[in-house]
């Protein structure tokens, strides 16, 4: 099935395979990417893409197997090597000065002389860059002024400017909004058009069937098909990833919503300006909106990080004066942050510690003012198992563990309390696929016990597969509650972009 | 005789040109990432290296030949531990700095038991311009290390904003990754800084030794190693920040020096003091109720003059006491430092 890329092959791997230690993160990979195309390299996390683009860009020396650029063998011991050789990756974080200027970033290299001054043979090669590509960097601006797509922007003119023909995106939409994604697919096509060679490596499909020529997907860090985008499906590209067919989304039991858990009425924090929204017992209540909206404002108000200038806050009928985190967490709340690395959890402790913090002044953890270490031991490996968290033990350091088990194990730890109330802030932010759906399945199962929920998200289409009621928050002001039944993107994104304010 | 004449102003920046050297080459260091907090201990090793060396040659070129080679030793030592074993930058510049006291000391004692005196560096008085009244012996009667401090910091602006070299400089000191996925090596870059650091060091360790009094002492550098720290910091990471801070001190001390023989403080210090602080609350911004409140206390001593002397050692300690100040005023201004100061690069974290 593999799609010949013919006589314009740019890079051919043959039987590339990596090992660390006992683990194989790629096992002979074959992967021939053309000049003038697109290719997706699709995969769960842990599939070994980042492995595999590691030992393409010289970060990574393979075990076995060849590369070849061109047709003429090429191995890589650095990645100036790679860099030189054409091959350039636009990193998920941008590897960029902010305290430079854009032209600065570009002049950055390697001085053969230690008195050259490269800025002004810079400012020529951006000219070329931009004559030939049309894009555009504004050489005097300090990158800390910039916006994340004008970094990329920037990111992508500097390996250009080196020479860069083959260009690798990881995963760059995910700091992207949906404008500066179109942007950039735009400039993906262009630059196919001119005869560079492109791999976007993304987990979103849909993107995918937007751009992209070719597809290649790895599973276990072994190839699981390749293919022309052309023939293929979605369905298709999924069931390659996960192995097996993902369950199409439950049906959803019809929410019985109880009393009103959190009440909050009048809210005014920084931008957020009069909000009310209530989740009841027994619902998920989801927030919509553009990165920015005012989502942070919000939870941190309700949490009793940031002080509200005016309204109240009510959890399980207790209203919240002076708010504290651990007044929320006494009342019944429970978080699911956004930043799992730096709030979420904390990574030099043991997973266990992580999934017991919550717990550790309750009875059996706490005794007479001592932690009982046996009965924390018995509760971490207990909710391990049952929250599916895959992990060599309880004593393994929570920052050893992959994005999708430390979610699962921060989902242990707020659940576990039994909460009347979780927000969860973007909850499957970088996961895969099997673990977003856990984490969806863990949610719902909360709210059919009766707890309330309160999901904010970018993702409009988790908002709209998820809730129950939806709430609109553009520029900090609820634009309108709407039930999951009347709910489409088309509705959504009316209220999203509404600007009207009403009095 | 006042206290602010020509004699002063010599004295002045015969304090500020070593403590400059040093404090250049620091700001290099940093700039990369790599804070050498025992910069004195470098600084003294310079001093005793200088004075060693000219103890067995006596030829001042060499002299300051063995400094540099004395500040290279240490800085080498610094750069091995921050950059290649990736140990704490604070305790391994701690580890410097006492090693570089201890060990000045004990060489000193072992191989040049009878301290012996040289002649300090030759006043070089060029003709006609020395003969410009003020500016004549302040600028055209100097010795050399002077000039070089000036070259060298003329240099450094030169090389730091005006190269490619700065550019990766600063990039490997603020985003190292960003540095190395360049093409730039993290590794080199810090080394050759701190190199660099440690020859600049050395230099004016020399010149506080054999080239401006012409022996060696125990601890004789005196805290000047502190002082370039502060200065760099003081400076906000940028060179025009790091002179004025030395400017600042150097006049300080030599303040300082004047006063410790005067009977009575002067009434001109107090006004002196009163226009210092009023530049830096016009500087600043911050700080008025209880910059103003000095102000005025300050404005009524040189009105009252009253006849007051304070004991020599209160007076040693204003430069510090000032060093002290000025750090904790630009406190806000910290921000600025290079990020990946102090940070160990670990590449493939990508």
């Amino acid at each position: 099935m593999a799609a010949d890329p013919g006589p314009d092959e740019a890079l051919r791997l043959s039987g590339i395979t990596k090992r660390f230690g006992a683990f194989t993160a790629n096992d002979r990979i074959d992967l021939g990417i053309a000049w003038g195309e697109v290719h997706a390299l699709l995969g769960e996390n842990g599939a070994g893409k980042t492995t595999l683009m590691r030992i393409v860009t010289g970060l990574y020396q393979p075990d076995e197997g060849t590369m070849s650029l061109d047709g003429t063998p090429v191995a890589f011991r650095r990645p100036e090597q790679a860099l030189r050789a054409g091959i350039g990756m636009v990193h998920q974080h941008f590897t960029l000065v902010p305290t430079l200027t854009e032209l600065e970033n570009l002049a950055m290299a390697p001085a053969a002389v230690p008195w050259r001054n490269g800025r002004a043979a810079a400012r020529r090669r951006a000219a070329e860059v931009e004559a030939s590509t049309g894009l555009r960097i504004d050489p005097d601006r300090l990158v800390a002024d910039a916006s994340v797509g004008e970094r990329q922007r920037l990111e992508i003119v500097k390996l250009l400017c080196r020479g860069a023909r083959l260009l690798i995106f990881d995963e760059p939409s995910a700091s992207l909004s949906p404008g500066e994604w179109d942007e950039l697919a735009k400039l993906m096509r262009r630059l196919a058009g001119e005869g560079h060679a492109v791999v976007l490596i993304s987990h979103k499909l849909s993107e995918v069937f937007s751009v992209a020529d070719r597809w290649t997907v790895l599973r276990g860090g072994a190839v699981a098909g390749t293919g022309d985008i052309a023939g293929t499906t979605p369905e298709h590209l999924v069931e390659l990833m996960v192995g097996e067919s993902v369950a199409p989304r439950r049906e959803r039991t019809p929410a019985s919503p109880g009393a009103p858990t959190l009440v909050i009425r009048d809210l005014s924090v920084d931008r957020l300006a009069e909000v009310d929204l209530t989740v009841h017992a027994g619902e998920i209540v989801g927030v919509a909106g553009v990165a920015g909206s005012g989502q942070a404002e919000l939870v941190e108000a309700v949490l009793g990080i940031r002080p509200a200038a005016a309204g109240s806050v009510e959890l399980s009928g207790q209203r919240l004066e002076r708010r504290t985190p651990q007044a929320f967490y006494a009342a019944g709340g429970a978080l699911i942050p956004e930043d799992r690395h730096h709030v979420a959890v904390v990574g030099g402790m043991t997973l266990g510690e992580n999934i017991n913090l919550r717990a550790l002044r309750q009875a059996p953890l706490a005794r007479r003012g001592r932690i009982n270490l046996g009965a924390a031991r018995l509760r971490a490996r207990r909710l391990m198992t049952e929250y599916e968290v895959r992990a060599t033990g309880e004593n393994q350091p929570m920052a050893r563990l992959s994005g999708g088990n430390q979610q699962k194990a921060v989902l242990a730890r707020e659940l576990s309390t039994e909460p009347s109330l979780v927000i969860a802030v973007q909850p499957v932010r970088g996961l895969d696929v099997r673990a977003t759906e856990f984490v969806y399945r863990r949610l719902t199962e909360h709210r059919n016990r009766g707890g309330a929920v309160l999901l904010i998200s970018m993702d409009l289409d988790e908002v709209i597969a998820l809730s129950d009621r939806i709430a609109v928050l553009a520029h900090g002001r609820v634009r309108g509650v709407l039930d999951a039944a009347e709910a489409t993107r088309s509705r959504i994104g009316a209220l999203m972009t509404s600007s009207e304010v009403r009095p | 005789m006042g206290v602010f004449d020509i004699a002063f102003l010599v004295s002045a920046l015969t304090i500020a040109a070593p403590i400059l050297m040093a404090a250049t080459g620091e700001l290099i260091s940093q700039r990369a990432g790599v804070m050498n907090v025992g910069l004195e201990g470098v600084l003294l090793a310079g001093a005793f290296a200088g004075y060693l060396t000219m103890t067995r040659v006596e030829n001042q070129a060499l002299g300051f030949l063995g400094g540099i080679a004395g500040g290279l030793l240490l800085a080498a030592l610094m750069g091995l531990l921050a950059i290649e074993v990736k140990v704490d930058q604070i305790v391994a510049g701690i580890a410097i700095g006492v090693l570089g006291l201890g060990l000045t000391t004990f060489l000193d004692q072992h191989f040049v038991p009878e301290p012996q005196t040289f002649k300090p560096l030759p006043r070089i008085e060029i003709p006609l311009l020395s003969d410009i009244p003020v500016a004549g012996p302040l600028l055209f009667d100097q010795d050399l290390f002077i000039w070089a401090t000036l070259a060298v910091v003329g240099l450094a602006a030169l090389v730091m904003y005006r190269t490619t070299w700065g550019i990766n400089l600063a990039a490997t000191g603020e985003t190292p990754v960003a540095a190395d996925a360049a093409g730039v090596s993290v590794r080199g870059l810090r080394w050759s800084a701190v190199l660099v650091s440690g020859a600049l060091a050395g230099a004016a360790g020399a010149y506080i030794s054999i080239g401006d009094v012409g022996v060696f002492r125990e601890d004789m550098t005196g805290g000047r190693g502190y002082l370039a720290i502060a200065a760099v910091l003081f400076g906000a990471w940028r060179l025009r920040g790091l002179l004025a801070a030395v400017a600042i001190f150097a006049v300080t001390d030599a303040v300082q020096l004047r006063l410790q023989s005067m009977p009575a403080v002067p009434g001109e210090i107090w006004t002196a003091a009163a226009i210092a602080v009023l530049a830096g609350l016009i500087v600043m911004r911050r700080g008025l109720v209880v910059g103003g409140a000095v102000l005025i206390a300050l404005v009524a001593l040189a009105v009252v003059h009253p006849v007051v002397s304070l004991p020599a050692s209160l007076w040693l300690a204003m430069p510090y006491v000032l060093a002290l100040v000025a750090l904790a005023a630009g406190g806000a201004s910290r921000h600025r430092a290079p990020s990946a100061l102090t940070l160990p690069y670990v590449r493939s974290e990508a």
